[in-house]
């Protein structure tokens, strides 16, 4: 087991970068010995996270997202950077999902996604510019030993 | 992703999607769903079983769907949803709207 690993990837702020994006966070959760179930939610988690930052932060200018994956002992992190306008998801109102589907906003809902799929979401306005989401989940302490 | 569509015996329209629905393939999901409609189809079936990531993307576009479709007196189903889009369904609470059932065949039932 390596306690202490990592990979990143940097990437075009865009909507097409997306499944590269799942892509790359699928195969760096697998080789940390991250469980296929635990493995599926951070990445959809971080999907919704990157959708956010090309539509609500770069809201289509040119830009670039960084996502770094990593272990440390029991916690999986999956990090997203960008250098977007300050936008913290963390603060944004939970989507009242008692409402009738006509009435319910339909931003939002990503963010809630993001919040459920992930066991913590932390944000961090970056010092300079942009904006780090980081999505944790916890794994059991015996879960993916022995992964390379 | 890509879809395919094609009408049945009892008269639903099947709208088959294959591949991955999130921010970037969500527009064409909508653009399928609306050319549909607008061609006169009002029972819409989508057919969920080859579909192997939806994001709250893929959500909004079927809710979005669903709210046309009844505006224009038809209606909505989705059915064949693998665990993976069921949960994200069922986070959202859109299943208890948008219901997801299980086969073809209940989905073409009692219109």
């Amino acid at each position: 087991m390596r306690p202490h690993a990592r990979s990143a990837l940097k990437i075009e702020a865009r909507f097409d970068s997306l499944s590269a994006i799942r892509r790359f966070a699928h195969e760096a959760l697998a080789r940390l010995g991250c469980r296929e179930d635990h493995a599926d939610s951070l990445v959809h988690a971080l999907d919704e996270a990157a959708t956010n930052a090309v539509e609500h932060g770069y809201k289509g200018t040119p830009g670039e997202l960084e996502i770094t994956v990593e272990r440390n002992g029991t916690e999986l992190a999956v990090r997203l950077r960008d250098w977007a306008p300050a936008f913290d998801p963390t603060g944004h109102p939970p989507p009242d999902l008692s409402l009738p589907l006509h009435a319910r906003p339909t931003g939002g809902l990503g963010i809630h996604l993001m919040r459920s799929l992930a066991d913590e979401v932390r944000y961090r306005s970056v010092p300079g510019g942009g904006n780090e989401v980081t999505l944790v989940k916890w794994m059991e302490a015996q879960e993916g030993e022995g992964a390379s | 992703m890509k879809t395919w569509s094609w009408r049945t015996e009892k008269g639903a329209t099947i709208l088959a999607v294959e591949g991955e629905v999130d921010g970037n393939t969500a527009p064409d999901l909508e653009k399928a769903l609306l050319a549909l409609l607008l061609r006169g189809s009002r029972r819409v079936a989508v057919d969920l079983g080859r579909v192997g990531y939806l994001s709250s993307a893929g959500l909004r576009v079927l809710v979005r769907a669903h709210g046309e479709a009844l505006r224009l007196g038809g209606a909505l189903r989705l059915f064949g949803a693998s665990n993976r889009v069921r949960l994200a369904f069922e986070m959202a609470n859109l299943d208890k709207i948008l219901p997801l059932l299980a086969s073809r065949e209940t989905a073409e039932e009692g219109w």
